[in-house]
């Protein structure tokens, strides 16, 4: 994953699936990241070199928005493909961080 | 998913027929039906494809339906006014399905975007702004949202609940029971595909953050509606029975709080996650092993469910009817067809021996029999009728007539008659090709045609009629015409045909030149036609069919395309001849008539013109045209002169409107063939149209008529050409009036002749079987006793002694009382055209006289023989001058009959006249004053049935009885002749029925003219 940060906006870039058996990983490096940045007010989750996720993967979304939040930070998810963003609004995520 | 090939083939046929069904009520409902049984049909067709395209995860078909499913019904709960716009988009939407459905497999992969923004789009102008959405109220604590179900959501569930379907709450825990293996994705989209979600809520307060990624899980309940039943349901979403828990319909929705639930479920999870119990993670392959018999009946329940249901809501009518696939009648029909060919062989091979050995005569027959029948009833099961594809074409003519700014009315006859499947898959699109010609260089515009006096509406007609073997399809429209000098010109400019060629042309000819590859004449090339490239694929697909296009015209009238397309391709009558010791398959239907040379007729004779020859038949002249020499067969010496004189056989072919004769070295049997199609590699001799194997397992080429004209180069002038109607009804005229003859002699010298019609059959004895009683003769005829009487004794003719060794006996038809006719000689059956002559030899029994094979031949008259044998029983007196002078006019066009029927009614104190045809049947009724209507069914130029209608449509003439005379004595023909308008139906024989008949119907209907 890249991570590029511009204006205290601190974008993660995932360019693989978010699957069970990446997911662990994944989740370290964001949180390495994350602790890298602390100064930024807000990260977006880029989406765009995502094709598949799958219930882990939805997890490690949510525990983002979790930790993100509790920082008092904002959240959002970008780039999502349309399968995604559909789930994401069947399930009502895009009630509680935004999705674009 | 079931990936179950069987189911989606059911499915592919349903929704092909909900289709049809939505785009006919789609056009119905823009003709301004607002009909609701109309709408609910459409809305139910859409509905049901919804509901089972998702049970197949034909998830794009379900997007696309589902919107439309939404606008539609907005319409039917008036919510929206349907426009001519909107009924445009839903037809697109539809067509779009249609296109889905047609590549099953592979519509996942289609993009819907666009048409779901259409109707998305068209649902939110419409509609009412929906209500407020749900409140959301979030604790700042637990981040916990408390639902409420609104008004909409609430009338969403009651509408489900009118469907009769279910309302559930299910609940699951992404990673407990998706895990990795299934796709949330999909799973969802199942939900969204089975049902449709009322309300749902999800729990994240089990993550706390990223540490707790790997162990947290994710708690998602929804509300929603399905129709498919409790226990499918797991099934159909691949989760666990305890997820789901039906809602009945008295639970007080408001108080629903799925947050709680929620909660106690996170309780239940925490728990699990400790054990994690492998059976807890539900596996898709694990069921399918385990539960792999469970599994395929509880599919099979599945599917019977859902589409129990998905019947009950359409209300489709169970058929008596088999669906079967294509390819096995396409086998049938190669084994029926090798079945022919078997047959023709062994009654080849075993003909010599069918009288040696025992009961074989009797048995071929029967094979021969059930052979033909077999191979007649499979033909039938690939017949569809043409209706099939005639009801594209309302589709084709309204976005057309919308596109070119005209009014354009579609009238269809004939949908009903019948064609081989596979003719009927390829006339779509040259029907198609030609409609949209009609309507788009046929028919005028609106302002040009009120110019012109034409309503601005122009008409169309396509129609689909049987005529002598063929099926015709006429594309008639009554627009401005085809100028044949504009195609003169344009053929000379575009280089399809040269100054000379032109010279020769006759208007049909002309007129083909429209066909050629590269012609058009539409000024501007809309992308409707006039390419150039339309008009002569439609020539080559419908030839390649074996049927040919034909072109009537006349400016400022209007168009007729016909197409004439043979009713099967399989297998076909032919005539078996050879040349040069080669044996050709000639189609019996291009076969107009044998004609034989005799010296001194004058009727058929062989001419020279300019050194070619010709035939002079009944004062046409025809060109005539050697097989050998035209198939480039090795020649012996040809010299004018000696053939002529050797020909005696022409054989007198039709292709399309040409008519020319065939001279061949043999000719031998009719023959059924199979027929096959030409090996690629003789694609360009022109002479055949495909192979044969005859009954004598030889092959032999399958002669094209058209062909030949072309390879002998033959010019027909206009004269030859027949391009009026009436010559073509001439002929046809010549050849209906024949009788079927049987030719006799009694004792005497005289030879006699009775229509085949009056026979039964004839018997054969001995004249030891004749016994006599008092002065009577009778013999023993199954098992009763039947009277016979010899002609001679009651005709003015000769009788002799003769003492011959047998006799034949001719039981009569149609009669009470039969009396056997004892004749002594069986000369001939003949089907010949009578000219009557009633003038020269006279006398009560006889008709009158013609001549036949040089002879003079007495046409017996059957009745007044009985009548005279057997007073009492025959006359009846008291009919005799009983019509109190009433006039009836009769129609019957052979003479036989005719000069019978007047015979008696004149008898019976009627005044008649008589005439041939519908035609001049209404010609005399202009002049004269009629009592009653007495018509044959089957005449030339206008039968008897046509003759009935014109006559109930006239108010002058409605009220006339009439009675239909025939010998067509079928129910339906019965029926068809009632439809028509008669008033009672009789055979032509029962004299004393029809005199009775007749006093009923002048009653009936009172003398009226």
């Amino acid at each position: 994953m890249k991570n590029m940060i511009k204006k205290e906006t601190l974008t993660i870039s995932f360019d693989s699936n978010l699957t069970a058996a990446l997911v662990p990983d994944l989740t370290r490096e964001v949180k390495a990241i994350l602790e890298m940045e602390p100064g930024c007010e807000r990260v977006v989750a880029d989406l765009t070199g995502v094709e598949y996720i799958d219930s882990t993967g939805i997890t490690l979304i949510i525990g983002m928005y979790r930790s993100i939040d509790a920082a008092n930070k904002k959240f959002l998810v970008s780039g999502a493909r349309e399968e995604i963003k559909d789930l994401f609004s069947i399930i009502r995520l895009d009630n509680i961080f935004d999705i674009q | 998913m079931i990936q179950n090939e069987e189911f989606i083939n059911e499915f592919v046929e349903e929704a092909k027929s909900h289709l049809d069904m939505i785009e006919a009520g789609l056009l119905s409902m823009e003709e301004g039906c607002g009909d609701s049984e109309n709408i609910n049909t459409i809305f139910r067709s859409i509905h049901s494809i919804k509901g089972t395209a998702g049970f197949f995860g034909l998830e794009k078909i379900v997007e696309l339906a589902h919107v439309m499913e939404n606008l539609l019904g907005e319409i039917r709960n008036q919510k929206i006014a349907p426009d001519s716009v909107m009924i445009d988009h839903l037809l697109r939407g539809n067509d779009q399905l249609k296109t889905m459905v047609d590549n099953v497999t592979d519509s996942n992969d289609v993009d819907v975007t666009n048409y779901v923004a259409i109707f998305t789009d068209l649902l939110n102008q419409e509609t009412a702004p929906e209500t407020a959405k749900k409140l959301i109220l979030s604790s700042a604590e637990t981040n916990h949202k408390i639902m409420e179900i609104d008004q909409h959501q609430e009338n969403q569930i009651k509408k489900a609940r009118q469907h009769g379907h279910h309302l559930y709450k299910v609940t699951i825990a992404m990673n407990r029971d998706l895990g990795s293996e299934i796709s949330p994705i999909k799973f969802f989209k199942k939900i969204q595909s089975v049902g449709e979600i009322v309300d749902s809520f999800i729990d994240i307060s089990d993550i706390d953050g990223l540490d707790s990624v790997m162990e947290a899980d994710v708690v998602f309940a929804f509300v929603f509606t399905t129709v498919l039943e409790k226990n499918l349901l797991p099934i159909a979403l691949d989760i666990q029975d305890e997820s789901i828990e039906e809602l009945d319909t008295e639970t007080d929705l408001s108080t629903l709080n799925l947050s709680n639930e929620a909660s106690i479920k996170k309780a239940k999870l925490s728990k699990l996650t400790e054990n994690q119990t492998p059976e807890i993670i539900f596996n898709e392959n694990e069921n399918k092993e385990t539960q792999s018999q469970n599994g395929t009946e509880t599919i099979s329940v599945v599917a019977d469910g859902l589409s129990v249901v998905g019947r009950k809501e359409s209300g489709s009518t169970a058929e008596d009817s088999v669906r079967v696939h294509v390819s096995l009648l396409n086998d049938l029909l190669n084994l029926a067809s090798e079945m022919v060919l078997g047959r023709n062989q062994l009654l080849r091979n075993i003909d010599q021996h069918r009288k040696q050995i025992n009961g074989l005569d009797s048995i071929l027959q029967n094979i021969d029999r059930v052979t033909t029948e077999l191979q007649e009833k499979i033909m039938q099961t690939r017949m569809q009728p043409v209706g099939n594809v005639f009801n594209k074409m309302p589709r084709v003519i309204r976005d057309l007539s919308k596109k070119l700014g005209k009014e354009v009315d579609l009238i269809i006859e004939g949908s009903h008659v019948e064609l081989d499947k596979s003719i009927i898959e390829s006339l779509s699109d040259p029907l198609t090709h030609l409609i949209r010609n009609a309507a788009d260089h046929g028919l005028e515009m609106p302002a040009e045609r009120k110019k012109a006096g034409k309503p601005t509406k122009g008409t169309v007609l396509l129609k689909a009629y049987h005529e002598s073997g063929y099926v015709h399809i006429d594309i008639v429209d009554d627009g401005a015409g085809i100028d044949a000098d504009r195609i003169r010109k344009k053929g000379l400019e575009k280089g399809l045909v040269s100054e000379s060629e032109l010279k020769h042309m006759g208007e049909q000819e002309v007129l083909q030149i429209l066909m050629k590859p590269g012609f058009s004449t539409a000024e501007k090339i809309t992308d409707v036609s006039g390419r150039g490239v339309g008009m002569d694929v439609v020539k080559t697909n419908i030839e390649k069919l074996g049927g040919t296009v034909e072109i009537q015209t006349k400016l400022g009238e209007g168009t007729t395309f016909r197409m004439i397309l043979p009713l099967t391709l399989a297998i076909i009558p032919s005539l078996i001849v050879e040349v040069n010791n080669y044996k050709f398959a000639l189609p019996q239907v291009n076969l107009q008539e044998m004609v034989r040379i005799k010296a001194g007729d004058e009727s058929k004779k062989i001419e020279l013109v300019h050194r070619a020859q010709v035939l002079r038949l009944r004062g046409k002249l025809l060109p005539i045209v050697h097989l050998g020499e035209v198939l480039g067969l090795d020649q012996r010496q040809t010299d004018s002169e000696g053939t002529a004189a050797d020909i005696t056989r022409v054989l007198v072919l039709k292709a399309g409107s040409k008519r020319f004769g065939l001279i061949v070295d043999r000719i031998f049997d009719e023959e059924e063939i199979l027929v096959k199609p030409l090996p690629k590699y003789f694609k360009n001799c022109q002479g055949y149209s495909g192979v044969t194997i005859m009954g004598d397992g030889k092959t032999a080429m399958i002669l094209d008529p058209e062909g030949i004209v072309t390879k002998a180069s033959l010019r027909f002038t206009e004269d030859q050409i027949e391009t009026t109607q009436l010559e073509q009804q001439e002929q046809t005229e010549e050849l209906r009036e024949a009788q079927n003859l049987l030719m006799f002699k009694c004792s005497g010298e005289e030879t006699f002749a009775i229509d085949l019609s009056l026979v039964s059959r004839v018997e054969e004895i001995l004249p030891s079987q004749i016994e006599i009683i008092g002065d009577k003769e009778y013999i023993k005829h199954r098992g009763e006793a039947l009277r016979v009487i010899r002609p001679e004794q009651y005709l003015p003719v000769t009788s002799k002694q003769n003492n011959p060794e047998k006799l034949y006996v001719i039981i009569p038809k149609l009669v009470a009382n039969p009396i056997g006719l004892i004749i002594e000689k069986i000369h001939d059956t003949m089907m010949t055209s009578i000219k009557l002559n009633q003038e020269d030899i006279k006398g009560k029994g006889i008709i009158g006289s013609t001549i036949l094979n040089d002879k003079i031949v007495l046409l017996v008259n059957i009745y007044e023989i009985f009548e005279m044998v057997s007073p009492d029983e025959y006359e009846n007196k008291s009919l005799k001058n009983s019509a109190e002078g009433a006039v009836i006019l009769l129609a019957e066009d052979t003479p036989f009959f005719s000069r019978m029927t007047k015979n008696y009614l004149e008898w019976a104190g009627y005044q008649v006249y008589a005439v041939e045809n519908g035609k001049t049947a209404l010609e005399l009724l202009k002049e004269k004053a009629v009592d009653l209507v007495l018509s044959d069914i089957q005449m030339p130029v206008m039968d008897g049935l046509e003759l009935a209608r014109e006559i109930r449509k006239d108010p002058d003439l409605a009220a006339l009885p009439m009675v239909a005379l025939t010998s067509m004595t079928g129910a339906l023909d019965r029926q068809a002749g009632f439809e028509a308008g008669f008033d009672f139906y009789e055979f032509k024989l029962d004299k004393v029925t029809i005199l009775e008949t007749l006093k009923k119907a002048l009653h009936l209907r009172g003398k009226a003219v």
